[in-house]
């Protein structure tokens, strides 16, 4: 909606600034005749032009509209829908959106009458290709038309419309003229002018699926980012770029951090990147636009593999894969929530009961999830049942939020636990793994008093997230953050909830993607990993929620042989009493501080050099001269020191050395 | 690359118009007089929106201000930041969720509240960024639960601290079927860090202690509770040596319960025990998630409730006060509505040493009345303007005396202009609780003191362990001024 609205005032405003000339000093209708084309009112309504438009011509109405319906019209195009002008919503098979006036149907196809950045065309789908074609509500015109017309632009206005059909009708070039410099504001798209040299791509003369995508302006993001094709198709994919820097598209293999190699690679060839336009020669490359400057776009055809599974795509150019990036789903499947079953309980409950011992004081099929269908307001409870189709394997995501408590599970696993007493809250969220094809999905609910509320929704690869309630918008649940931390020039240190470490625990990100992960409670770092540092929103609710699950480590990890707290000092078998004491921040590093027994010891970690692994650099302050030692598991891995002779997994450090050494424990080729 | 004329003006129209165009679907004014004022706010007091880092998630549960006017607060997502002539810094990164921010008078340093950790920041070479992240204490458990809350630390003369700390959701076992579940050890209690490091357990039976504040005077510790098993509303509570606040739960860690089963012990036993309600804060109709109370002490820069206590609401979005008085050893008294409809949810004040009062905000994971995400906020008083507000109730062996904060209209007054009704609460392991009983009372005479300020209501026999409602019908100040809110509620915890 927003960017519908962004988009639009951006359209008015090119027009304004290309408008045709008023006519100040000519009579009311042709005034108000300058009007309806600077509003590009004459894009939808051909007035004596003949031709099929989205909008009625009004010179050809059967009934004159009075003044009052104008206004009308013109004010809230909502209200009245002229009959056969209704707006409808297509989505087809390809995973493919179009909105406009169906004006002819058949038992095999429709056609539509759309628009694109070649101004209103008309498009033929056929039936089988229809995934979804919904009625909408509101008008094709747009709203707030008169929003920045003075009170003279809109009594001008009225007296053309008035005056029709008796002026005159407008030139054959116009709609053309329109197209050319502003029709955007029908289209709500701007003009993109093609990049030179288009005819050196490759076309394919028919094309199973388009795609397209717009930046959007100073937000390092594309529009859309998750499409859905069939295995084998041939695509169109066009990017427009309105933002000020420069983007690519790279459709990349399938993988989870293909997108990533990508842009590494891209990024690696350096003075050369921008004469390639980002576009690293690597296998992991499926197609690619060229680098898009502000106000221009490229479009390519290339022919996805047989192959099924989620083609991430990113912008390649220096920074901007973290933010710029989405999927290609390839399946044959679909997303779908079918064979609703619903249970209607009354009790007095002020958690979650277990339904599936208690009596239903109703119980059939559905063809919605809603809890409107109940006897009382207060003290009620429902459980839906449904088959949930999967289109791919992949990780979805399902929200919740109700009043009172409510839960989600999958197969009998509890996805979303929104239990207890509580208002409708921002939502909750949590994440399942899913194979493609069928799962049992249930919706659990129970209202104690006061309000009653329940709104759900989903999302995965190939689907945007979609609402699993009736009367539920998405956007409720749609998630705008980014969680996935990066690091830059100087160490980042963050404390969050982290697989296979304490509650805590810290992670460090040094420069040049070397990662660990410290645990606070234990005083040892517990693993390491390379590439991109974390994703951070488990922990942070997304945004919207509680928060408080298990952070995801976005690169690999690699083993470092923690066993506990690794130091022994003088009694060599008893481990001491460790205590945490905190940490300095350094650009390269945190050193991180801790008493053991009578010892304080600090510790800073970069990077092996050699291989995969951690060094690790320790000076011990001790009132006692004593020796230490250090053990770790040993198993794959290399460790070497600056002092002190190994036993397996067990350094020892005689006393004249242990105020300053280093440990270097590396994955073993 | 081919710049075109059209491109040019393409690119100075997506600046302006992108610019308008958020601004204008935003609502994102630059701050000015005429910003939005809340629904009940009270002569005399205006609330600033202080910008805030662009592009940042400024979830603000964390507020102090320094006796220079710096002001530090610390979000939600582990950052602290530094307000100083009017421009955000940030002074530290990577914590584990601030809930509390406190500047310690003596060093410099910043107490911050993390979830794992009680922690002090130090900017050793004044650069604004701090250097060492020094643990204070780590002696209590944390699960990761997202309900595993930490707040404080407040500071005493002594110089020992005190935090509280969330029961968790899920984690651990439950009392009696309770929502919330005890977790790991020390959740739901107050601690202790003495000036060497010494920890231990203060006070015990806290559910949801989101607010922690102390009076600088006497040193007197107060917290809010949150609704919820065991609490029948929200409420502040006096915190001493070894009081219990109402929930079991801690005990499972408490040595004198080892080996017990708590939830073989009747929850009578527990309520002779539980500290005295200082004030219950009814829900919906004051608050429903308190945040910590402060203690007005600017010597009237902040208008005339100076020695009142001042708390935020987090759901409500609203400022309230409490005016205490000590009955027989007891802190008792009232909650009066404040500042009603913030922009987003007031966990947390601080007073600046202008004696303007700073507002941290933060609705996330579970909405706010206020509808902004976060923010900051400021409330000023314009040093002069007298507001027609309650200024406090005081219990007396018959009834209550009910004060404003100027002189009344005398020949409005009858027993008939206040409507007085009590109730009393269950105790027990579920969510809340109703009115028990809910009676109305008429007062049989209302008597203005000579000041005009004050009117004595006769209601006959008072009863223990009830909160009173008081509401004024028509009466004005001598100008004509109506208060903008009606309504105390005093809590009867003991009788005169």
């Amino acid at each position: 909606m927003l960017r519908d609205r962004v988009v639009v005032t951006l359209a008015l405003c090119l027009l304004c600034i290309l408008h045709v000339p008023r006519q100040l000093d000519a009579a009311d209708a042709a005034a108000g005749r300058a009007v309806f084309i600077r509003k590009s009112c004459v894009a939808c309504h051909a007035v004596g032009l003949g031709r099929r438009t989205l909008g009625p011509d009004l010179s050809k109405l059967e009934k004159k509209l009075t003044r009052a319906d104008l206004l009308e019209a013109l004010k809230e195009p909502d209200k009245k829908i002229r009959k056969g002008y209704e707006s409808f919503v297509v989505l087809t098979e390809s995973g493919k959106v179009y909105s406009g006036r169906v004006v002819a149907k058949t038992a095999d196809a429709i056609t539509l009458i759309t628009t694109n950045e070649k101004g209103v065309r008309e498009i033929v789908i056929k039936q089988d290709d229809i995934d979804v074609m919904k009625q909408s509500t509101t008008s094709l015109m747009p709203r707030g038309l008169l929003k920045d017309l003075s009170d003279t632009d809109i009594k001008d206005l009225l007296a053309y419309l008035n005056s029709l059909p008796d002026t005159k009708p407008f030139p054959a070039n116009l709609l053309s003229r329109v197209a050319k410099t502003g029709g955007a504001a029908v289209k709500r798209r701007v003009v993109f002018e093609p990049m030179a040299n288009v005819a050196s791509r490759t076309r394919f003369p028919k094309v199973d699926a388009e795609i397209e995508l717009t930046t959007v302006p100073m937000q390092m993001r594309y529009d859309n980012t998750v499409f859905q094709v069939r295995p084998g198709s041939r695509v169109r994919l066009t990017l427009r770029n309105s933002d000020e820097m420069h983007h690519n598209l790279i459709v990349c293999k399938p993988g989870k951090l293909t997108w990533l190699d990508v842009a590494k690679a891209a990024w690696a060839l350096g003075p050369d990147g921008p004469k390639m336009g980002f576009v690293p020669d690597s296998d992991l490359v499926v197609a690619a636009t060229r680098q898009v400057p502000l106000g221009q776009q490229d479009t390519i055809d290339f022919a996805v593999p047989d192959v099924e599974g989620s083609y991430p795509f990113v912008c390649t150019l220096p920074g901007h894969a973290f933010l710029m990036r989405g999927e290609i789903i390839v399946s044959n499947s679909r997303h779908a929530i079918e064979d609703i079953h619903y249970s209607y309980y009354e009790g007095d409950w002020q958690k979650l009961p277990d339904f599936d011992v208690l009596k239903p004081k109703r119980s059939g099929e559905s063809k919605v999830i809603s809890i409107r269908n109940r006897d009382r307001n207060d003290r009620f409870g429902f459980l839906f049942e449904a088959n949930l189709q999967t289109a791919v394997d992949g990780e979805y995501t399902f929200f919740i939020t109700s009043d009172d408590g409510s839960r989600i599970t999958i197969d009998g696993k509890t996805v979303v636990d929104n239990d207890g007493l509580h208002g409708e809250g921002e939502p909750v969220s949590g994440k399942v793994q899913l194979t493609k094809g069928s799962h049992k999905l249930r919706v659990a609910m129970f209202e104690f008093s006061g309000g009653e509320a329940l709104h759900a929704a989903w999302s995965g690869p190939g689907l945007k997230v979609q609402p699993i309630t009736e009367g539920t918008p998405a956007s409720r649940f749609q998630q705008v953050q980014q969680f996935a931390l990066e690091v830059g020039d100087t160490a980042r240190v963050v404390r969050v909830n982290m697989p296979d470490a304490t509650s805590r625990a810290i992670a460090v990100g040094l420069p040049g993607e070397a990662n660990y992960c410290f645990d606070a409670q234990t005083c040892e770092v517990k693993y390491g990993w390379t590439g991109a540092f974390l994703d951070v929103g488990p922990d942070r609710g997304f945004g919207r929620g509680r928060g408080g699950a298990v952070c995801k480590v976005l690169g690999k990890r690699f083993n470092v042989g923690a066993n506990g707290f690794p130091f022994r000092l003088g009694d060599l078998d008893t481990p001491p009493e460790v205590r945490f004491m905190g940490y300095r921040r350094k650009p390269e590093g945190p050193v991180f501080m801790y008493r053991a027994g009578s010892a304080i010891i600090r510790q800073s970690v970069t990077a092996a050099v050699t291989a995969t692994g951690l060094t690790y650099t320790f000076q011990i302050d001790d009132s006692v001269q004593q020796g230490v030692r250090f053990q770790l598991k040993a198993d794959g891995l290399k460790l070497s020191s600056s002092a002190g002779t190994w036993d397996g997994g067990t350094l020892t450090v005689p006393a004249a050395e242990s105020q300053s050494f280093t440990v270097t424990v590396e994955v073993a080729q | 690359m081919r710049v075109s004329k059209m491109n040019t003006r393409f690119a100075v129209a997506i600046k302006t118009l992108v610019l308008a165009v958020i601004c204008g679907l935003f609502g994102v004014a630059p701050a000015s007089a005429q910003e939005p004022q809340p629904r009940i706010i009270p002569a005399g007091y205006r609330v600033e929106t202080i910008p805030i880092p662009e592009g940042v998630q400024f979830g603000v549960a964390g507020l102090d201000v320094a006796a220079t006017g710096d002001v530090y607060a610390g979000t939600r997502y582990g950052e602290v930041w530094r307000y100083r002539a009017g421009q955000w810094s940030l002074f530290a990164d990577g914590l584990h969720e601030v809930t509390g921010v406190t500047v310690d008078g003596e060093s410099g340093g910043v107490y911050v509240m993390q979830k794992p950790e009680l922690t002090m920041l130090i900017d050793e070479d004044g650069d604004g960024q701090a250097d060492e992240y020094r643990c204070v204490s780590a002696d209590f458990g944390f699960s990761g639960n997202y309900h595993e809350f930490a707040f404080g630390p407040v500071r005493d003369k002594a110089g020992n601290l005190y935090c509280t700390l969330n029961l968790s959701h899920g984690q651990g076992p439950s009392i009696k079927g309770g929502i919330m579940s005890v977790g790991e050890r020390y959740r739901g209690t107050c601690f202790r860090v003495t000036p060497n490091g010494k920890f231990d357990i203060f006070a015990w039976g806290m559910r949801s202690p989101a607010g922690l504040g102390i009076d600088p005077r006497t040193d007197d510790i107060f917290y809010t509770d949150n609704q919820g098993d065991y609490n029948a509303s929200s409420s502040l509570q006096h915190v001493v040596k070894d009081s219990f606040h109402g929930h079991p739960g801690s005990f499972l860690h408490k040595p004198a319960y080892k080996g017990k089963d708590i939830n073989a012990i009747p929850d009578d036993e527990f309520l002779r025990m539980r500290q005295p309600i200082a004030a219950w804060i009814p829900h919906g109709e004051i608050a429903n998630s308190p945040g910590n109370p402060v203690f007005d002490l600017t010597g009237g820069k902040f208008g005339p409730f100076e020695g009142q206590i001042f708390i935020g609401d987090q759901g409500r979005s609203n400022v309230f006060r409490v005016a205490l008085e000590k009955v027989g050893g007891v802190y008792q008294g009232c909650v009066i509505n404040c500042i009603d409809h913030l922009q987003s949810g007031a966990i947390r004040l601080a007073f600046a040493p202008d004696g303007s009062m700073w507002v941290g905000q933060t609705s996330r994971g579970w909405g706010s009345a206020g509808g902004v995400p976060y923010g900051v906020q400021r409330i000023v008083y314009d040093g002069k303007t007298i507001p027609f507000e309650i200024h406090g109730v005081k219990i007396t062996q018959d009834g209550f005396d009910v004060t404003m904060t100027r002189p009344m209209k005398r020949d409005a007054i009858a027993p008939g202009n206040f409507q007085v009704q009590h109730w009393g609460y269950m105790y027990h392991a579920k969510y809340g609780s109703p009115k028990v009983s809910p009676t109305q009372v008429k007062p049989s005479s209302a008597v203005v003191s000579e000041d005009g300020k004050t009117v004595r209501l006769k209601l006959g026999k008072l009863e223990a362990n009830r909160v009173y409602q008081l509401t004024l019908n028509g009466i004005t100040g001598e100008d004509g001024a109506q208060p903008t809110t009606r309504n105390a509620y005093y809590t009867v915890s003991v009788l005169k």
